[in-house]
This record gives structure tokens, C-alpha cells and sequence, in this order.
């Protein structure tokens, strides 16, 4: 964990009219660190992962503050401007792994012309998406398939594969395993652990459960009402909560007993 | 797969199957009498009612009806009453004349439609959208029989663009004959390589499937850019922006195939809208395709050649329904696994 | 009712769709002008049988400010009363057919079994028939006329409106709220009137919208090719067939009943998207 952070966001917030949805005071994220933010579903959470990916243009949601990307300022740039950085520098990983895949391509499709679109040249290409599949565990045969065609765990697996392949540095995933089976889940969290402590590659998750992405994130932010009411490093948050509704999320969690689990 | 193609193929045979009878019922009350057709307006009586029994009008109603499904079996669609041919040879000669104007003007639907709604999806709720969405409602709402006279009118007589009414110049026929195969002229001349004939009826088809398409070319303009605005709010064209996927390359070749289902399946519907609404253009452009032709049968209260035009048109449409259901199964690998 | 119509999402969309909100302006004047015909109109008794074979085919000036028709009489004041002819048939066609279509629908689709069975293939073989051509077929029975004008279109736009508040009404069936009112013990009609019925109205409403510019259309087709509206009734579609002989010297006979139709249409349309949108956001233009 060095070198200067992949995301730097100072004073972001995120409004709709006069409505402020979703406010983070500070938060960095270096190569190689898992950072979760966590809360109920109307946090603001996934708001804020969509601003700091810059993805909110052109809806109606005003961003202000700072957000930057390896140096790159995201709040207030052009389309034009982020399309480099987007896929190649900072990748997304959804919730329903299947509905974020397009329905009528293979996903083998999908990967090629993705590296295509940010010029990897072909050979490359196929020698990335090898090394891809064989980090995230994926049999390289399912690529000839369809989203459907695939479980739930592996489309995920496959998403993540799309960002390892295209060399982001930043991966942002919106509920990651909320969706999956929960032996699938840990497997699926396992990855992005050892996916950041080998890549170094810098990862952003949101989640609702606090005690399961905890086991995996060196830093976690727990944000209610489109604030931030707790945020430190994974150990302490869990081991010795200081807001109450830290406290509440984690009696509240449904996975696994409380504890340091990595 | 295969349960769900021959439920789709029975419901089709079935309200085939409904389609005759209606239409049987339509012809047995159409005004217009065979007996006096058959027999000359100065028969006697007595040369009437044996006339009617001949024909079998005194029968009862389940034993005409099965009359009129033996006679449909074997391409009796009955006599017209102007023109004295066989309802189907007349068909056989107009329906082709008719497809030629409706294909053209589906081509031009598709060519200029799809683009249109592309073009509103890619800018909506913005300037260009506000008028690919006005002038597609235009192109709707247009009543096409004054279209085309006003085209006719302007294009036609005033401007001497283009010829005002024909399918080719029949002048032609002598000094570059043409051989009729399908009576699809543009498709024989392209097929005999006479290029005379050809260029002559490509000239005599702007105008009519130009007017033809107006209704296509707003109704596809439209579906499109309603399926790709809905399919744009679908997670994978986040993620395809997350990806760097630029809006027009997510828009066609990301979203168009998932969101193509609902057109081409309001493309078979048109096409049988386009095919009648032709009889409201035919007549002005003197075209000698189906819709003249009923244009005639409704001046002359021909019964068969109204219920013959009616079932063959309910048929093309049943059919094009079906031959869609099943594209569509063949485009979105989603339709298949279902 | 307000889940109905919902008035708030209403002003929303007359805020965010300006044109459908013009669309909605202009169908009041039109629906108005209508209504108005004998005084607004300049010479009130073109409007049917008068002729002035002396006026014949005058050009736009300021007493006719759209012409004269072949026989004498001011195109302005046919158009207006051609209006009312018009309004008339949508009116008149929608109700029909939506209460015909709605009846069965909900019967079809509460009552299921052989008799939805029975109805809805019956649907589905009337909607093998593209409207115009069904229509042409009818009216060629029956005499030319507004009314079978009116019979031969209704005829063929009913099974939309069955197929729609019947798709609505299978919705409903499951519910926990019809269940219980049927262990109350509730008669048949009054569930299907109370519960069934309403959820299918949003849809039904939408469609009308949407269907109004067509039948407007099919009309005024009708009635060019002879079959519809007859003089000496006012009637655009027969305006712009009477005219059309005449078309290349004299434009005006042909140029503003057509325009009518075409403003008229378009504005029932363009309002009939915007309500979709506003209201039913799935349904798919026809």
C-alpha cells in the first residue's frame, strides 16, 4: 500500500434539486486497498459510487467537490474527456451480473470488443483475456455463451475479468455478491481480496452487510441518510463501533459472527 | 423451443381457420347477387332460381360454407363481378404490382425510419428529438390519399419531376418488350436484364412508395426510439458506458438488437396497414396493384372480389405475424431459451 | 377515482411535454370550433344542403377566405361543420368500442376458462383484419352513411380494447383483494365491477387517446372512397374526393380539408403519446 492514491475524493456531494442525497467528506483509496462503503439501501451509497465514476452525467443529479481518478478530476468533465479513463483506468462491476451484461452478446464478444475499443491489439487481446479468466477462476469455454447462459456467480466473475482484462486500476463494484448465493458470495469476495493483493489494483465496494465485506476491506465508511456517520479501518469499525447505527447494521448483518475473519 | 414454434403455428392455423369464416360471413351478406351475375340482368325467374340452386344460394349456411371451404381448396375465390375473371387470376395479377409498391415502401420504412429513431434516441429530450418526434407524428397522421394527390399535384404535374400516374411507359413495349415472369415488374425487368423498363418503372415507383411509406417510415421512427430510450435505462448500458463505449456505438450496436423485437414485430402489422392503405394510393397513381383494384370492386359492389381481397390480406397478415413470431425467436437467443 | 387519472403526473408531463400540451390546446379550439360551427361559421347553411352555383370553385379571397367548393359553398364553413362530423364518429367509435371491448375483455379475462377462451380467439381473428380493410368490407354492406361509418369502424377497433382490459382483468384475478372479496361472499359482476374494471381503466384511456387520430383517419378514408359520409353532410375525407378532379386548377377544394385532417390527427396523437408516456409508460404505439 504505496504511492499516491488511485481515488482521491475530497467534499463530494450529490443533489437532486434542492435534495442532497449523498455527501462524502474525504475518502482515498490506494493500489492495492479494498475500500468498503456500506449502509441500507437509500444511503446514498451507490449514488456516490455512480458520481465518482462520473456516470451521472446527463441525469438529472447536480455533483459538486472533487473527485479524482489517478490525477484525473471526474466532477464537472465532459463525456469525451472521462470515455479514456472509463474501462481501462476505472472499471464497474454491478449488482445483477446478468442484467448489466447485454442480453443478446457473448460475452466473449463483449470482452474482444471492449479491448478493442481502448486498442489493445488483437493478439494481445487474446493472451489478456487468457490471464484474465485464469485470475478470476473462470473456465474460458463460457466466454461462447450468453449472460443467461451462465450462473450468477460467474457472470460475476466474468465482469471482474472484463476489469482485470482492460488493466483498471480502479474498480468500483455497486453490491458485488448481493445477488449471488451466499457460499458464492465469500468465494466472489475472496477474489477481489486476492485479485487487489496481487493486481494492486485499488477497489471500491459498496455493500449493506457490513460484517461480510468487512472481512475483506482495510477501510470501511458507513453512510446513512447520504452521510458518513463512521468511517476507520475495517478492524476497528467492526471490532469496536462507535455510532449506533454502525452498531445496528452489524447486529443486523445476517452472514457471519463478528470478528476479523481474513 | 420446438412445443412453443408449433403453439405458435396452431394459434395461427386457428384464427386462419376464424378468418375464412368471418369472411365467408362477410361475403353471404355483401350486396351483390351471384345469380344475377351468372345468369345476365334479363333473365327470367325461372332461369334465377335455377341460377341460385346451381350455385347453391338456397342451401343451408353450414353446407355453403362447406361449398366455400372445398372451393377454397382448390383457388376458388369465385367470380369477379367486373372485371368476369376469376377473383384469383385477378389477384395473381394485382397482388404482385402491389407488393412491388408495399416491399418498396417497407425498404424505405427501414432505410429512413431506423435511422430517424436512432437519430431521436441518441438526442432525447433535445432539439433534434422534439423534431424526429414531430415529423414522425406528421408522417402518421398524414390522411395519404391527400398526400398523394398533393404530391401528384406539386411533384408530378406542376414540377414534372416524375411521371404522374402508371407503373411504366407502355410505350416501351415495343421497343423493349418485356418478359413477364413474376409480374413483379421491377423484378422481371431487373431479371431480363432490360434496363429500359427498368429505369422507366423505377421512375413510376418513387412517388406512390414514397406516399406509401409515410405511415412506416413515422411508425418505425418511432418504435425505434421508443425501445432504444427504454433499453438505455437497462443496467448493461451503464455498464457499456462504464466500459467506454461511446452513446451512438452502445446505441446501435449494443441496444438495437435487444430492443428490435417490438419493431419488427410492428413491422408485420404495417405491412398489412401499408398493403390496404394502398388502396387509398393506387387508384390516384393508377397503379394496377390490389388496391385499384378494390377501389373498382367497391364501385361496382363486386362481392367476391371484396371478400377475395379481404381473405388473402388477412392471410399475408396471419402469415407475415407468424414468419415475424418466428425472426424474432431466431434474433434474441432470450426468445429461444422461453 | 385519482388513481385513475392522476392529476399531479398530469401537470408534470403539461411542464415537460410542450408538445403534447400544444396538441392538447389545439384539440380544445378544435373541439370548440366544432361546437360553434352554425356561429362561427361565415354562410351557416353551406355547412348542408345550400348551393350557389354561381360562386362555383372562387379562389381564397376575403368573403371566401378558403374558396368555394364546386357548387358554390365556403370550404371554411364545411370545414368547420366537417368538424363536427368527424368528432362525431371519433366520439362515437370510441365509445362503442370501449364498452364493447372492456365488457368482453373483462369477462374473458375474470371469468377465464373456455368462455375467455372462446372470446379471445374471436378477438384475435377480428384483429387478423387490418381496421381499414374489415371497415370497407362493412360499410360495403351496409349503405353509405355517418352512422355505418361509425358501425364499421367500431366494428374493428373493439377487440383492442378486449384484448387490453382483458389482459388487465387476469392481473387483478390473483389478487389478495379480489380473493377476499370473494369470501365475502361478493356476486360475480359486483367484484368485476369494483375491483376489475378500474384496473383496467389507465390502459383503456391511454389506448383512446392513441386511437383517436386513427379513427379519424379510417373515417375520412371511408368517406373518400364513398363509403362513409355522404352529402350533402359535411365531411373532410368527401371534401377532398369532390375536389380532387378540379385539384390541378383548383387547390384550395382539396389543400384545406386535407390540412384538417392532418392537424386534427396529429394533435389526437401527439396528445394520445404524451397521456402513454405520462400514464403507461409500456404500452406500444399501434
Amino acid at each position: 500500500m504505496s504511492g499516491d492514491p488511485v481515488l482521491d475524493v475530497t467534499e463530494l456531494s450529490v443533489a437532486y434539486g434542492d435534495r442532497t442525497v449523498s455527501t462524502i467528506p474525504a475518502l482515498t483509496v490506494a493500489p492495492g486497498e479494498v475500500v468498503a462503503i456500506v449502509g441500507e439501501s437509500g444511503s446514498g451509497k451507490s449514488t456516490a459510487l455512480m458520481a465518482i465514476l462520473g456516470l451521472l452525467g446527463g441525469t438529472a443529479a447536480r455533483v459538486e467537490g472533487s473527485v479524482r481518478v489517478l490525477g484525473t478530476e471526474v466532477v464537472g468533465a465532459s463525456e469525451k474527456a472521462l470515455r479514456p479513463l472509463r474501462g481501462s483506468r476505472m472499471a464497474l462491476v454491478m449488482q445483477s451480473p446478468q442484467a448489466s451484461l447485454n442480453p443478446t452478446m457473448r460475452l466473449g464478444r463483449l470482452l474482444r470488443r471492449a479491448l478493442k475499443r481502448h486498442g489493445v491489439p488483437a493478439a494481445e487481446a487474446e493472451a489478456r483475456i487468457a490471464d484474465a479468466t485464469r485470475a478470476v477462476g473462470l473456465d474460458e469455454a463460457l466466454l461462447q455463451r450468453f449472460p443467461h447462459q451462465v450462473s450468477g456467480g460467474q457472470a460475476q466473475r466474468f465482469a471482474i475479468a472484463l476489469a482485470v482484462c482492460l488493466g483498471a486500476e480502479l474498480i468500483a463494484a455497486d453490491e458485488p455478491t448481493s445477488a449471488l448465493d451466499a457460499t458464492v458470495q465469500l468465494d466472489v469476495l475472496a477474489l477481489v481480496r486476492r485479485l487487489a493483493e496481487e493486481r494492486g489494483a485499488a477497489w471500491l465496494v459498496v455493500a449493506h452487510d457490513l460484517a461480510l465485506v468487512s472481512m475483506i476491506a482495510d477501510h470501511v465508511l458507513v453512510m446513512r441518510d447520504g452521510e458518513v456517520v463512521e468511517s476507520g479501518p475495517a478492524r476497528t469499525v467492526l471490532a469496536d463501533p462507535r455510532h449506533e447505527y454502525t452498531r445496528a447494521l452489524l447486529a443486523a448483518s445476517p452472514t457471519l459472527p463478528t470478528g476479523g475473519a481474513r | 423451443m420446438r412445443t412453443l414454434l408449433l403453439r405458435r403455428v396452431g394459434h395461427a392455423a386457428l384464427v386462419v381457420a376464424g378468418v375464412v369464416c368471418l369472411t365467408f360471413l362477410l361475403a353471404r351478406r355483401l350486396p351483390g347477387d351471384e345469380a344475377v351475375t351468372a345468369t345476365g340482368a334479363r333473365a327470367t325467374k325461372e332461369q334465377l332460381a335455377a341460377a341460385r340452386e346451381r350455385l347453391g344460394l338456397d342451401d343451408a349456411l353450414p353446407v355453403q360454407l362447406w361449398h366455400y371451404l372445398t372451393g377454397l381448396l382448390h383457388g376458388d375465390l369465385g367470380t369477379s363481378l367486373h372485371t368476369r375473371q376469376p377473383v384469383l387470376d385477378d389477384l395473381r395479377r394485382a397482388l404482385p404490382a402491389s407488393l412491388e409498391l408495399v416491399g418498396a415502401a417497407m425498404v424505405l420504412a427501414v432505410l429512413v425510419g431506423l435511422p430517424l429513431g436512432v437519430l431521436g434516441a441518441r438526442f432525447a429530450r433535445r432539439g433534434t428529438d422534439l423534431a424526429v418526434r414531430t415529423g414522425s407524428m406528421l408522417l402518421v397522421s398524414v390522411p395519404v390519399f391527400w398526400l398523394a394527390l398533393a404530391l401528384q399535384l406539386l411533384l408530378a404535374t406542376k414540377l414534372g419531376w416524375f411521371p404522374v400516374a402508371g407503373e411504366y411507359d407502355r410505350s416501351l413495349d415495343s421497343s423493349s418488350p418485356l418478359t413477364v415472369f413474376t409480374n413483379v415488374t421491377a423484378l422481371d425487368a431487373l431479371v431480363t436484364g432490360n434496363w429500359t423498363v427498368l429505369g422507366s418503372t423505377l421512375h413510376h415507383l418513387v412517388l406512390p412508395a414514397v406516399v406509401v411509406a409515410a405511415y412506416p417510415i413515422g411508425v418505425v421512427a418511432q418504435m425505434t426510439r421508443a425501445a432504444l430510450i427504454e433499453e438505455s435505462q437497462q443496467d448493461h448500458v451503464r455498464m457499456e458506458r462504464a466500459l467506454g463505449f461511446r452513446p451512438l456505438e452502445i446505441l446501435l450496436r449494443f441496444s438495437l438488437r435487444p430492443a428490435i423485437g417490438p419493431v419488427l414485430t410492428l413491422l408485420a402489422l404495417v405491412f398489412a396497414y401499408t398493403l390496404v392503405n394502398s388502396v387509398l394510393v393506387e387508384a390516384i397513381f393508377n397503379w394496377p396493384g390490389m388496391g385499384t383494384y378494390t377501389a373498382d370492386a367497391i364501385r361496382s359492389v363486386d362481392t367476391p372480389a371484396i371478400a377475395g381481397v379481404t381473405l388473402v390480406v388477412a392471410l399475408v397478415y396471419v402469415v407475415g405475424n407468424l414468419a415475424v413470431d418466428l425472426a424474432q425467436i431466431l434474433i434474441d437467443p432470450r426468445a429461444r431459451q422461453r | 377515482m385519482s388513481a385513475v387519472l392522476p392529476v399531479a403526473r398530469l401537470r408534470s408531463l403539461a411542464r415537460r411535454d410542450v408538445l403534447a400540451t400544444i396538441a392538447a390546446v389545439a384539440l380544445a379550439v378544435i373541439v370548440l370550433a366544432a361546437l360553434l360551427a352554425p356561429w362561427l361559421s361565415p354562410y351557416p347553411a353551406d355547412g348542408t344542403s345550400a348551393t350557389h352555383p354561381a360562386d362555383s370553385l372562387l379562389g381564397p379571397t376575403g368573403s371566401h377566405w378558403m374558396g368555394t367548393d364546386a357548387v358554390g359553398r365556403d370550404v371554411l364553413t364545411r370545414i368547420l361543420y366537417g368538424a363536427r362530423t368527424s368528432l362525431l364518429i371519433v366520439a362515437a367509435v370510441l365509445a362503442i368500442s370501449a364498452f364493447a371491448g372492456v365488457l368482453l375483455g373483462c369477462i374473458a379475462g375474470y371469468a377465464g376458462g373456455w368462455v375467455g377462451d372462446v372470446i379471445m380467439r374471436v378477438t384475435d381473428v377480428f384483429l387478423a383484419f387490418p381496421a381499414l380493410l374489415l371497415s370497407l368490407a362493412l360499410a360495403v354492406i351496409l349503405r353509405p352513411g355517418v352512422g355505418t361509418a361509425i358501425i364499421a369502424i367500431a366494428a374493428t377497433w373493439w377487440p383492442w380494447y378486449a384484448r387490453l382490459s382483458c389482459a388487465a382483468a387476469q392481473a387483478v384475478r390473483g389478487r389478495a383483494y379480489v380473493d377476499s372479496a370473494r369470501c365475502l361472499g361478493l356476486p360475480r359482476w359486483r367484484i368485476v365491477l369494483e375491483h376489475v374494471l378500474p384496473n383496467s381503466l389507465t390502459p383503456v384511456i391511454v389506448q383512446l387517446s392513441l386511437d383517436a387520430g386513427g379513427v379519424i383517419l379510417t373515417a375520412a378514408a371511408l368517406s373518400y372512397l364513398g363509403l362513409g359520409a355522404v352529402e350533402p353532410t359535411s365531411e373532410w375525407g368527401l371534401m377532398v374526393q369532390q375536389g380532387q378532379e378540379s385539384f390541378t386548377t383548383e387547390w384550395w377544394v382539396v389543400t384545406f380539408p386535407g390540412l384538417a385532417i392532418l392537424v386534427t390527427a396529429f394533435c389526437f396523437n401527439m396528445l394520445g403519446e404524451g397521456l402513454r408516456q405520462a400514464l403507461d409508460p409500456r404500452r406500444v404505439i399501434r
